[in-house]
């Protein structure tokens, strides 16, 4: 595939194709992205609870401050 | 992070991770697998100028192979991509590939912590979903998004036992070299039968052969007191025994 095949996929606009690259921008959060990947099974938290309370605190000075949250698992 | 949208005429000079590529000025876009693929690829500094002339060019062939029938991204097809990628590659690949059911939460911060960058292809409610992970700059990114707290990052990973996640690092900034086991100190680790089956057939190897294998940024540093600063990662990462460890030090600043 070659520049050439590119240029099929980019076609000027047309007068009613708006341009909306800021609307998904701004809506897409990683809210967003863990709601819909979010399946409501308890495996991912028990996979939490399998991390020992040990290396939890050993790691935290890499994280930021709100990544290891209080939580009750 | 700039969270970005980018057209795909304009890939050459975006700053990656990009959120989404349209194909035009419409609003038509490839697909998550194909923007992960590039994210992954330009994350690991692994773009192959021989291979393609602009970044346009990988998403397009990208697009090509990960398109399917059905709408939507299955795991196991999307990580056939992955892996055909990665056997052409493996001279300037390191790779660690997993199941999520196979993985440790604590494998995956390990990793992250260590420049990998993660390939996850998930399940989700309706199909299915592809996007990387990485840690940069104390803080854990899926796509472009920082992920904040670890409940997010264990349902954005662990959302399906089935989710393959593929953990990559490129050899080009990471080299590798090997030492033997007694100039590691006296440090000792255990290993079980099943933590050995994850070990790559080189590694499995070496651990017959009582040697180290050092992974290490930048291999003048002094290793000794690499590992004494690292010293937490080797307690816990649990693939370590006596005889054999993978060390994942980082740079001094």
């Amino acid at each position: 595939m070659r520049l050439t095949d590119i240029e099929k996929y980019i076609s000027k606009p047309t007068s009613d194709q708006n341009l909306k690259q800021g609307t998904r921008e701004v809506h897409l959060t990683t809210k967003d992205l863990v709601n819909q990947m979010k399946n409501n099974s308890q495996f991912a938290m028990e996979k939490l609870k399998e991390l020992p309370e040990k290396v939890r605190e050993e790691l935290k000075p890499f994280f930021t401050t709100t990544f290891f949250k209080e939580r009750s698992v | 992070m700039e969270k970005k949208i980018v057209l795909l005429k304009d890939l050459d000079q975006a700053q990656f991770p990009v959120v989404d590529i349209l194909k035009s000025d419409s609003e038509e876009r490839l697909g998550c697998a194909t923007t992960a693929m590039v994210n992954w690829i330009m994350k690991l500094g692994l773009f192959n100028k021989d291979e393609f002339s602009n970044i346009s060019e990988l998403a397009l062939y990208y697009e090509n192979l990960f398109e399917t029938k059905d709408s939507g991204v299955e795991p196991q097809v999307c990580f056939s991509v992955v892996d055909n990628y990665i056997n052409q590659n493996k001279k300037d690949l390191e790779t660690l590939i997993f199941r999520a059911d196979s993985v440790k939460y604590e494998t995956i911060l390990k990793l992250l912590l260590n420049d990998f960058v993660g390939f996850v292809c998930s399940q989700t409610k309706d199909t299915g979903h592809c996007d990387i992970i990485f840690y940069e700059n104390g803080k854990v990114y899926f796509n472009a998004f920082e992920v904040e707290t670890e409940e997010d990052l264990v349902e954005l990973v662990f959302s399906y036992p089935m989710n393959m996640i593929c953990f990559g690092r490129s050899l080009k900034t990471h080299k590798r070299f090997a030492m033997k086991a007694s100039e590691m100190g006296s440090m000792v680790f255990s290993l079980s039968e099943k933590d050995k089956s994850y070990l790559t057939e080189k590694e499995q190897f070496m651990l017959t052969q009582n040697m180290v294998e050092v992974f290490c940024k930048y291999p003048t540093h002094d290793v000794q007191g690499l590992i004494q600063e690292k010293e937490f990662l080797l307690k816990n990462l649990n693939y370590l025994d006596k005889d054999i460890a993978i060390i994942y030090p980082q740079p001094r600043s």
